[in-house]
C-alpha cells in the first residue's frame, strides 16, 4: 500500500516544491555564496546553561549550478571527490539519461554532458558515487522497480553502464562504499518475491580489475528489507543502516544496523529503532575514532532521529530526535545524506519546507547544530560528501524547472579526538572475546566480538601483548612509543591452537626439542625421543604412552608428553675389603670387592651385561679413574690382586646394560 | 750335600786309621724330634715340632775324634693366609763337624760335637698364585752331645742332643714384620748305628 503511493506522493512534493522559493543560482565557474547562511535559529529552546554548547559556527558556503542549459528537470545528483582532488557530479538530465560534470582539482567544472553509452532509461530517482584509490569514480544511479546502473570515469574516459545482475526488480535506495585494496561494494535492495513485500539486501562487489559483479544476499532475515545507508571504517568494516519490517504487511518499519567484517561476514545485527511508528531512510557514518552516527525520519513523530554507537566500546546511546523536523509527505522528501567528515558529523535533512539545512553533529551538547540553509527553496534529493577541506552537497531543485546545484560548505575536517587506542582481534574473520591485551592500562579484555578500545594519556608508551589461552597472534606484539594521537585499526588476527608440551627428563633431548609448542587443532606431530651418550629412552608418560620411539601425537587438546630416559645405575652395597695373600717368605695386599645389583635396573627392565670395575687412589682426583676389570653382569665380587703401592684405592663398579650404556662411576 | 760329605770323610780316613784299634767307619739312621728356634716359622707352620728322620756317616780319625756329617730334611705344609693354595716349605739340613768320644764305659760311648749347619731352604706355593717359589741357603754352627749304645760289636745305638745357631737377615718381611730368619734350633733323637 505505502509504495504504490510513492508516485503520487513524489509529484506532489514537486508540485509543492514548484509553488515554493525562487531561486536563482550563479555561473557554475564561479563558486559564489547564493545562500548566505547565519546563525540558524536553535530548533529547540535553549536553556541559559546550555548556550555554551551551541558552538556551531556558520560556515562558509558556496553554491554554483552544475546542470547545463538543456530542457527539461534536472534532478537526483550524485557528487563525490577523489583522493586527488578531483570532483565528479552526476545527475539525471532532462532527457532520461545521466550527464556529468568534472572538474579537476583547483580547475573549472566541465560543461555537463550526457554519459555516453548508457541505456534509457525512464526515471531515476537516486545516484551514488565513491572513488577509490587511483582517483576512479565509481557511479551508481537507478531506477526504481527496474534496475541499478554502474559505471565508472577516471581521466576523462567512462566505462560503459551496466545493470547490476538483480534478482529481481529493485527497490528504493542504493549506497556504495569502495575498500581499501578498490573493491567496490554497492547495497541494493530487491524485491524476491512478487508482488513487492518481500525485499532483501544485496551486496555487489566487484574487485578491482573485475569487470563483473557477484553478489551476495546480506539480509535473509528479517523478511523485508530495504533503503541500504552504508558506510566503512578505516579497517575495511562495513556498517550498514536499512529499514526492515520485520514482519510483511505489519505496521512496524524498524532500522536495523548490521555489520560486516572484511570478508563480509557479520559481526553485529541490531534494531536501533522502537518496533512502533515508520521509520525510514537510515543514514549511517562511521569516523575514524569509530564512533558511528545513525540518523532516520520518523514519520508519526515528523521528526528525524539519531542514535550514536561507539564501536570501541560496544554501547549504544538513546534514540534522540534532532532537527528541524521532517517534510510532509512523501518518503521519497524523508531523504537525508549523512557524512563523517573526520571526526565530525554532518546531517544535510530537509526541514518541513523541503529547504536543505546542514546540521553538524555537537558531541558536548549531545544534539545537532543547526549551521544553516543550503538551499534557499525545496529541494528534491541531495548527495553530500566529505571532500578534504569541504562538505560538498550536490543537490536538485524540487520545483520545475528543476536544476542542480552544487553547495561547498568550508569545513576542515578534524581529527581523531583522543589517544583512544582500538582495535579487534579476529580468528578468520570472526570476533575473538575474551583476549587480555596486556600492557594497556586495566589489561582491557575484548568484547564479545573480539573489540577492545582504552583511552591513553598523552605520551604513553608501551607494549601490548594479546594472551589468550590456546591462541596465538599475529603480530604477537605491538610497541607503541610516545602515543598522542588515535591509535585505531591496531587489530590482530589469532588463531586458535593447542600446545603440545614436550619435556624430557634427564639424559636426553626430544626432536623437536622439549618445549611448548602450538599446533593447530588435529595435527599430528612426530616426536622422537634421543637419548644421550650412556642414557636410553624408556617410555612416554603424560598424553603418551608406550616405548615407540618415535611418538605420533594427534594434538586435539592440549597435550603434554615426557620422554623419560635413563642411565643404567651403578651396583649399590659395594664394599671393598683389605685383605693379605702369604705365604711365609712372600705376601701381597688385595681388596676384596663386594656389591649387590642395583634394583634400579631390574625395575626399568634393564639386563646389565657387564660391570665394570674403576679404581683410583684417593689422593687422584675424578679424572683418574682407571678401568681394571670388565665383568659378567652376574658377578657380585671381585679381587683387586694388583692394588697400587701407595695410596689407599678407591673403587667403583658399573653397569653396562645391552645397549652397551653404562653407568655412572659416582 | 751328602757327596760332599761323603767325599770329606772319605779324605780324612788316611789320617784316622793309623794306630787306632776301633772301628774305622759309622753310618747310621735316626729319628729324631727338631725345634725350629723361629716362631715365626713354625706358628705360620703350625708346628712347634717337627719329627723326622736323619742320616748320618763318621770316620774315625786319630784320639778318638770322629768327622761326622748329617743330613736331614725338615718339611712343613700349610696354606695361604687367603687363597688357602698348598704351601710346601723344605729345609734341607746338612751338618759336619768333629765328634770326641773321651771314653767307653762298659756300653756306653758318650760324645760331644761342635762343627758346621749347612741349611737350603724353599718355598712353594701351589696352583694359580702371585707368589713366587722363595729359596736361599744359610750357614751356622752347632754343638751336639750323645752316648752310642752298644749293642753288638757291629751295631750300636745311639741317642743325641744338638743345639744349632743359624739365622740369616731376608729382604723381604715375613709374617711378623721383622726380616729376620732363625733356622736354628733344637734336635734330640735316637738311632742305630753300624760301626766297621
Amino acid at each position: 500500500m505505502r509504495r504504490a503511493v510513492l508516485p503520487l506522493a513524489i509529484l506532489f512534493s514537486v508540485a509543492l516544491a514548484t509553488a515554493g522559493i525562487g531561486f536563482s543560482a550563479q555561473d557554475r565557474t564561479q563558486e559564489t555564496p547564493i545562500v548566505k547562511a547565519g546563525r540558524p535559529a536553535p530548533a529547540r529552546d535553549i536553556a541559559p546553561d546550555e548556550e555554551q554548547f551551541l558552538t556551531a559556527v556558520a560556515p562558509e558556503m558556496k553554491t554554483i549550478k552544475i546542470s547545463g542549459d538543456q530542457a527539461g528537470n534536472k534532478r537526483y545528483p550524485g557528487v563525490c571527490e577523489n583522493d586527488l582532488g578531483d570532483r565528479l557530479v552526476i545527475f539525471r538530465g532532462g532527457n532520461g539519461y545521466y550527464w556529468y560534470s568534472f572538474c579537476p582539482k583547483d580547475g573549472t567544472w566541465s560543461p555537463s554532458k550526457a554519459i555516453p553509452n548508457q541505456m534509457k532509461l525512464e526515471d531515476h530517482t537516486h545516484a551514488d558515487i565513491e572513488a577509490d584509490s587511483q582517483g576512479r569514480f565509481h557511479c551508481v544511479w537507478e531506477e526504481p522497480d527496474v534496475c541499478v546502473v554502474y559505471a565508472s570515469f577516471l581521466n576523462g574516459s567512462w566505462t560503459t553502464p551496466v545493470k547490476l545482475p538483480l534478482p529481481g526488480k529493485h527497490d528504493m535506495g542504493f549506497s556504495i562504499v569502495v575498500r581499501s585494496d578498490d573493491e567496490v561494494v554497492i547495497a541494493n535492495a530487491t524485491v524476491i518475491r512478487a508482488p513487492y513485500l518481500t525485499k532483501d539486501i544485496f551486496f555487489y562487489f566487484k574487485k578491482r580489475g573485475e569487470s563483473t559483479f557477484t553478489k551476495k544476499n546480506m539480509t535473509t532475515d528479517p523478511p523485508s528489507s530495504t533503503q541500504p545507508s552504508l558506510a566503512i571504517d578505516d579497517r575495511d568494516h562495513i556498517w550498514l543502516g536499512h529499514k526492515a519490517e520485520p514482519k510483511v504487511g505489519s505496521d512496524e518499519l524498524v532500522i536495523k544496523m548490521r555489520h560486516y567484517g572484511p570478508n563480509n561476514n557479520e559481526v553485529e545485527d541490531k534494531t536501533v529503532t522502537d518496533p512502533e511508528g515508520w521509520h525510514f531512510w537510515p543514514q549511517v557514518a562511521i569516523n575514524p575514532d569509530g564512533k558511528l552516527m545513525m540518523g532516520w525520519a520518523h514519520t508519526q513523530n515528523r521528526s528525524y532521529e539519531w542514535r550514536l554507537y561507539d564501536t570501541n566500546t560496544k554501547k549504544w546511546s538513546e534514540v534522540y530526535t534532532a532537527g528541524p523536523g521532517i517534510p510532509v509527505s512523501p518518503w521519497a522528501t524523508f531523504w537525508s545524506k549523512m557524512v563523517a567528515h573526520g571526526n565530525d558529523f554532518y546531517w544535510a535533512v530537509m526541514d518541513p519546507a523541503r529547504v536543505l539545512r546542514l546540521l553538524k553533529f555537537n558531541e558536548k551538547a549531545n544534539d545537532w547544530d543547526d549551521l544553516g540553509v543550503v538551499s534557499n527553496g525545496g529541494v528534491e534529493y541531495h548527495d553530500m560528501y566529505s571532500g578534504h577541506n569541504k562538505l560538498l552537497i550536490a543537490w536538485g531543485q524540487s520545483h520545475e524547472p528543476a536544476n542542480v546545484f552544487l553547495t561547498t560548505v568550508a569545513v576542515e575536517p578534524t581529527g581523531p579526538q583522543s589517544n583512544r587506542l582500538a582495535g579487534e582481534v579476529q580468528v578468520g574473520s570472526t570476533g575473538l572475546s575474551g583476549v587480555t591485551m596486556t600492557g594497556l592500562p586495566g589489561n582491557p579484555v575484548t568484547d564479545s566480538s573480539g573489540s577492545y578500545s582504552v583511552d591513553l594519556e598523552d605520551g604513553w608508551t608501551g607494549t601490548v601483548v594479546p594472551k589468550k589461552t590456546n591462541y596465538i597472534f599475529d603480530p604477537t606484539h605491538r610497541d607503541y612509543q610516545d602515543i598522542r594521537s588515535a591509535q585505531i585499526n591496531q587489530d590482530y588476527a589469532a588463531t586458535l591452537q593447542f600446545t603440545l608440551t614436550i619435556s624430557a627428563t634427564a639424559g636426553g633431548t626430544t626432536t623437536p626439542a622439549p618445549a611448548t609448542y602450538y599446533h593447530d587443532p588435529g595435527s599430528r606431530v612426530t616426536v622422537r625421543a634421543v637419548p644421550n651418550t650412556n642414557y636410553r629412552f624408556i617410555e612416554w608418560t603424560g598424553d603418551a604412552s608406550g616405548s615407540a620411539n618415535p611418538v605420533t601425537v594427534t594434538v586435539d587438546k592440549d597435550r603434554s608428553i615426557r620422554a623419560n630416559f635413563f642411565r643404567p645405575k651403578s651396583v649399590v652395597n659395594l664394599s671393598a675389603e683389605k685383605r693379605v695373600e702369604r705365604s711365609f717368605f712372600r705376601s701381597y695386599d688385595l681388596y676384596v670387592l663386594n656389591w649387590a645389583a642395583n634394583p634400579a635396573n631390574a625395575e626399568r627392565g634393564i639386563a646389565v651385561s657387564f660391570h665394570r670395575v674403576y679404581r683410583k687412589t684417593q689422593e687422584e682426583d675424578s679424572t683418574q679413574w682407571k678401568q681394571i676389570a670388565e665383568l659378567p653382569g652376574t658377578a657380585l665380587r671381585y679381587e683387586d690382586t694388583n692394588p697400587p703401592k701407595d695410596g689407599v684405592p678407591i673403587y667403583a663398579v658399573t653397569c653396562v646394560d645391552d645397549l652397551g650404556n653404562e653407568s655412572s662411576i659416582y | 750335600m751328602i757327596i760332599y760329605l761323603l767325599a770329606a770323610l772319605l779324605a780324612a780316613v788316611p789320617v784316622a786309621a793309623a794306630g787306632q784299634d776301633q772301628p774305622r767307619f759309622r753310618i747310621g739312621a735316626y729319628y729324631e724330634g727338631s725345634i725350629l728356634n723361629d716362631k715365626n716359622l713354625t706358628n705360620f707352620f703350625g708346628q712347634s715340632q717337627k719329627n723326622l728322620p736323619g742320616f748320618e756317616a763318621s770316620v774315625h780319625t786319630m784320639y778318638n775324634i770322629d768327622v761326622w756329617a748329617s743330613y736331614r730334611i725338615y718339611t712343613a705344609r700349610t696354606e695361604t693366609t687367603f687363597y688357602g693354595l698348598v704351601d710346601k716349605f723344605k729345609l734341607n739340613q746338612a751338618s759336619l763337624g768333629l765328634l770326641y768320644r773321651p771314653v767307653i764305659w762298659k756300653i756306653f760311648e758318650p760324645f760331644i760335637g761342635t762343627g758346621l749347619e749347612i741349611y737350603s731352604y724353599s718355598e712353594k706355593v701351589e696352583g694359580d698364585t702371585a707368589i713366587p717359589e722363595t729359596s736361599g741357603n744359610a750357614l751356622g754352627f752347632h754343638v751336639q752331645a750323645g752316648t752310642y749304645v752298644k749293642i753288638y760289636k757291629f751295631l750300636a745305638a745311639k741317642v743325641f742332643f744338638r743345639l744349632n745357631g743359624v739365622k740369616k737377615t731376608l729382604d723381604n718381611v715375613l709374617p711378623d714384620g721383622s726380616s729376620k730368619l732363625n733356622l736354628g734350633g733344637k734336635e734330640f733323637g735316637a738311632g742305630l748305628v753300624f760301626k766297621f
